[in-house]
């Protein structure tokens, strides 16, 4: 499911910074990758709620500091809405 | 001189904080620059920030626990929020655009992005990783030349120091044109590092200065 997640991942952060062959690893952050901004951060929270018909909550956006922190929160969500 | 306490702050306190917050953003000089950048009155921001502070969110500008107050006897005259940057992380800006995306309007958000966002951006800077924090410094009026600010990042800096041991400098950014903040913070031992003039035509709609510093104190 963790690879599946990130590479729906991969697919949102190409569209939403504008990097057709983007790598994405767990341990990435806006620290290792070029745009990912305070901005674009927001936009993609947006796009990634939207594909997976979720809502995060504010304390869930405090936590999410990797791509790795964000796979952790929407396995959490996705068994919580399959229940 | 007066007996003041300083306290963390609690629920009970979020009216004081909100105006304090709105006062700050004035810098004496205008109307808070939040309310413009994202084109809400100013009784829409304090509830915005009503809710935001009440989530206490840590380590950002936007959260209670990261202000402390001054008292005498029992009425708060004074605030200072203080937080050590990145210390969970994630950044502050990063708190804060999560909380304006939670909790401002759609249509209040969307003006912000599409209109005000490139020129806050520009017209910012960095906040350094593992630093101390200062932001949203207010002094009611008549207890204004008390030694209120010194008194609080005092505090501030000591519960600091006592709880993180690789935090070893301070930094604190306002608008220039505050002079009353700038020749305060030159007294309290702080230098300016870095500065930013603002060439966008419309920095000073929604900014009451166009120069920011970015001040430091060796701890």
């Amino acid at each position: 499911m963790k690879d599946k997640l990130l590479e729906d991942l991969r697919n949102i952060f190409s569209i939403v910074l504008d990097q057709k062959d983007i790598k994405l690893s767990l341990s990435d952050s806006p620290k290792t990758i070029e745009n990912w901004d305070s901005l674009s951060h927001s936009r993609l929270l947006v796009a990634i709620e939207d594909e997976f018909q979720i809502s995060f909550k504010l304390k869930e956006l405090a936590t999410m500091k990797t791509v790795g922190d964000i796979i952790t929160v929407l396995q959490s969500k996705i068994s919580h809405s399959e229940q | 001189m007066a007996d003041y306490k300083i306290k963390k702050a609690e629920l009970k306190d979020v009216l004081f904080i909100i105006n304090a917050i709105v006062e700050a953003e004035k810098s004496n000089l205008g109307e808070a620059i939040t309310s413009k950048l994202f084109n809400i009155s100013e009784s829409d921001y304090k509830l915005f920030l009503d809710k935001i502070l009440c989530e206490d969110i840590p380590n950002y500008d936007l959260s209670l626990s990261s202000f402390i107050i001054a008292f005498e006897d029992e009425k708060p005259v004074a605030t200072i929020c203080y937080w050590c940057e990145q210390l969970n992380g994630l950044s502050s800006d990063f708190l804060r655009m999560n909380a304006y995306k939670f909790f401002m309007k759609p249509h209040s958000f969307d003006f912000f992005i599409k209109e005000t966002y490139m020129i806050a951006k520009e017209f910012s800077l960095s906040r350094e990783p593992l630093t101390l924090q200062f932001d949203s410094l207010f002094v009611e009026d008549s207890y204004r030349g008390k030694g209120l600010t010194k008194m609080l990042m005092n505090w501030a800096i000591e519960d600091t120091l006592k709880n993180n041991s690789l935090i070893y400098k301070a930094q604190h950014q306002f608008i220039k044109q505050n002079i009353f903040s700038l020749n305060g913070q030159i007294k309290l031992g702080f230098e300016i590092i870095d500065e930013i003039q603002s060439t966008h035509p419309n920095t000073l709609k929604y900014y009451p200065g166009n120069i920011k510093v970015k001040m430091e104190k060796k701890l």
